[in-house]
């Protein structure tokens, strides 16, 4: 899968031919191969467009955008056509702007329009074409009937009454997350997307990442949304509601309230939470810097144990879905610590209970996620060591989006708050978790303190850092030579799992510790973070994660003065019986068929 | 039927002198909606349009207005489809349009 970017870099390795052309008579150079879309760009001409995503392979297949070139007899694509030497292409000319209304007027007519009641109102990218190209009337009969909205999922919903059927959805599972859950199937009027058994995503292998929400154009993919839910959980004066923020939110929050992608608004989301009532407003941050000396001293163990290596991380519920199903031969690589946000679950109705001296019971834990499949995560069966459901209610950075505005709570306007303690408290390595690396950067901070009791002076860990799919690295500790591995995106995930596991088949693999994230960016690009969120917006984002980090004064995970409170009053120590217990779980093997547990 | 007239490219269709040229194009439009594979917006939604048009023109219920919604459809259809089957249904309606007008208006309410 290539997106434009990398088109960009592998056209920058030959070399290059310039060429010119005209469009809307301007004089344009452009490189040989660039599409008509992307060259009227830069010079400023937003050729609309439908189905196209940057980060996406053309398909054609709304047309859109078509631009008529002199002298051709019948219009052009501009997403998939190549601008060629000497054209004069028209983007705005009568046949163009009439004809690609009228496209507009027919896709329209076979959607279910009600943007009032829409998840999408406001946010549709169907909506803004229609209003920018001022479509006025209706003209034609809509001619499908009603089909039953899939509500199987407990991460997500298809509505295939506004699909318009782009095949984003279809692209992201497959090219970039090789997933192949969703798939095309009839043909003409009868089209649709739909799962291979057509028994609905909840009993497919879609493994809950949530992409094809993300690039949804209309509102025909969403969350299975908790919000109504939770107003009645904090409504209730009986419970006793907690809440913990995931290390991502932080850095897309604001993106919702008009601020600059990129924003960090950590304190601002502490206070946001506060007045929207929550009992205690504690950090997903906290348990991270947790997992990292649960998970860490699982790895240096096991490598010291030469035992099951290598590593592979385990808090990306997306990919352990993904592991389960397609490489169930390597559960027992993965650590077995769970990830931040089932911690923090069961830590709130366990240690915080009897630290607060309040039933567990009334206890209602609440988590904000960048992230679909967090909520398929919540509600494993096994994830209940707290006596209890350890997390109640996963809501995503969107659905908090929601709520905060319709609580009327302005973000911007408020002030920097810390969170609660005691599972608020966190360091830099904890908040570069939301992004592709982090973990990794994370734990390799803490593991060299772990094995040579002394500091690693140098914390920035580049080479793990930045949006190339796969990432190696060489890190000596006292000696010894770690390797280490990062993917990101399940197409990235399984090219390196094949590999891992051909090693394996031969006898030894070259890493000893890998990070996975299921999705593109990391947690930054999460199937629950804003719609529209491009590879370039996800850059920016783990960009503020990294300098929140920075900005920390403490950097190491091992440094949390409350994570060794924790330690000293309740857990004794790291991958101690009691964390055991409480902090770590197990894996199952699943069909490729109907992604249900099935035996061994 | 007049011997210029074009109904189907790329296929050839036989039929009597006297066929009904509604009942021509509405077997003609069918046959391409059941031929659209369904990847691009205008063949796919523009052929479920012209056959829903032509099958209530063939029932004597259309309205003067479906006339010309059948020839405006099909010339966004030929200039936006994907491929020849999205870009034919044009020249059988323009051409049914020109040559047999009054047949297709006995046809409307
Ligand atoms: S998907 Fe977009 S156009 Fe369709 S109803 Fe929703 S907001 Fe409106
Ligand atoms: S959530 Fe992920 S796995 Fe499931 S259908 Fe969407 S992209 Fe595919
Ligand atoms: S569900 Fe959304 S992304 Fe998928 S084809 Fe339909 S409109 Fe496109
Ligand atoms: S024009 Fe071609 S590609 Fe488009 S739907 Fe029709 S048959 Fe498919
Ligand atoms: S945007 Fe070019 S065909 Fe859809």
């Amino acid at each position: 899968m290539l997106n434009n970017q990398q088109i960009t870099i592998q056209r920058g390795l030959k070399k290059q031919k310039m060429e010119k052309a005209r469009i809307n008579n301007i004089e344009i150079e452009f490189d040989e191969g660039t599409t008509i879309l992307d060259a009227a760009k830069t010079l400023g001409i937003n050729i609309p467009t439908l189905c196209h995503h940057p980060d996406l392979i053309p398909t054609g297949a709304c047309g859109v955008c078509v631009v008529e070139v002199e002298g051709l007899p019948t219009l052009t694509r501009a997403c998939t056509t190549p601008l060629e030497k000497g054209w004069n292409v028209q983007t705005n000319s009568a046949r163009v702007r009439s004809t690609r209304k009228e496209v507009v007027e027919l896709i329209i007519s076979d959607h279910d329009m009600d943007c009032l009641t829409c998840i999408k109102n406001g946010k549709c990218e169907l909506q803004e074409l229609a209003a920018n190209l001022g479509i006025r009337d209706l003209t034609y009969p809509k001619f499908t009937d009603k089909k039953p909205i899939d509500t199987t999922s407990v991460s997500i919903v298809r509505d295939p009454n506004k699909c318009i059927l782009c095949g984003r959805c279809v692209q992201v599972c497959t090219e970039i997350q090789t997933v192949n859950a969703l798939t095309f199937a009839e043909r003409s009027s009868e089209t649709v997307i739909t799962t291979a058994s057509g028994e609905g995503m909840g009993n497919s292998p879609c493994v809950n990442c949530g992409q094809c929400t993300v690039y949804c154009p209309v509102g025909a993919l969403y969350e299975n949304s908790s919000v109504e839910a939770v107003w009645e959980a904090l409504n209730n004066p009986d419970k006793h509601v907690v809440v913990q923020e995931a290390p991502a939110i932080r850095a897309m929050l604001g993106e919702e309230f008009g601020m600059e992608p990129g924003t960090l608004v950590a304190g601002k989301m502490h206070a946001a939470l506060r007045r929207l009532k929550f009992d205690a407003v504690f950090d997903t941050n906290f348990t991270a810097d947790l997992t990292i000396l649960e998970e860490g001293t699982e790895v240096v163990e096991r490598i010291k144990a030469g035992k099951d290596l290598p590593v592979i991380t385990s808090c990306s519920p997306g990919w352990i879905k993904f592991m389960e199903t397609f490489y169930p031969h390597l559960r027992k690589h993965v650590s077995t610590a769970k990830s931040p946000q089932q911690m923090f679950g069961t830590l709130s109705k366990t240690y915080y209970a009897e630290q607060k001296g309040i039933a567990p019971e009334k206890i209602v834990s609440v988590s904000i996620m960048p992230c679909t499949a967090k909520k398929f995560e919540a509600l494993r069966d096994e994830m209940k060591d707290s006596g209890f459901q350890d997390v109640d209610f996963v809501l995503t950075t969107r659905e908090l989006a929601r709520m905060l505005k319709e609580a009327g709570i302005d973000l911007k306007a408020m002030p920097d708050e810390p969170a609660d303690d005691p599972l608020g408290e966190y360091t830099g390595a904890a908040t570069i978790f939301g992004a592709t690396g982090g973990v990794m950067e994370a734990a390799l901070r803490s593991a060299y303190f772990l094995v040579t009791g002394r500091e690693l002076e140098n914390l920035d860990i580049l080479s793990v850092r930045g949006l190339k799919g796969r990432k190696e690295a060489e890190v000596d500790v006292d000696g010894i030579k770690l390797k280490v591995a990062v993917a990101h995106g399940l197409g990235n995930a399984r090219k390196l799992m094949d590999k891992v596991s051909a090693q394996l088949a031969n006898g030894k693999c070259e890493y000893h510790f890998i990070e996975v994230m299921a999705c593109p960016g990391g947690c930054v690009g999460g199937g629950g973070q804003p719609w529209g969120s491009d590879m370039a917006m996800r850059a920016r984002r783990g960009q503020t994660l990294y300098q929140e980090d920075k900005s920390l004064p403490m950097r190491r995970s091992h440094e949390n003065p409350s994570v060794k409170a924790i330690y000293e009053k309740y857990l004794g120590h790291p991958y101690s019986e009691k964390s055991h217990h409480l902090l770590h779980t197990h894996y199952f093997k699943r069909s490729r068929i109907d992604g249900k547990v099935v035996e061994d | 039927m007049s011997k210029d007239t074009v109904l189907k490219k790329y296929a050839s269709l036989v039929m009597d002198e006297d066929a009904d040229v509604v009942d021509v194009l509405q077997s003609v439009l069918h046959y391409y909606n059941r031929e659209s594979c369904g990847h691009c917006a205008p063949c796919r939604v523009g052929t479920s349009l012209l056959v829903k048009i032509i099958d209530r023109l063939a029932s004597f219920e259309g309205e003067r207005d479906n006339l010309d919604q059948l020839l405006k459809i099909s010339k966004v259809m030929r200039d936006t489809s994907f491929c020849p089957v999205g870009q034919a249904p044009y020249s059988p309606i323009s051409s049914a349009l020109k040559n047999f007008q009054d047949q297709l208006l006995q046809h409307v309410k």
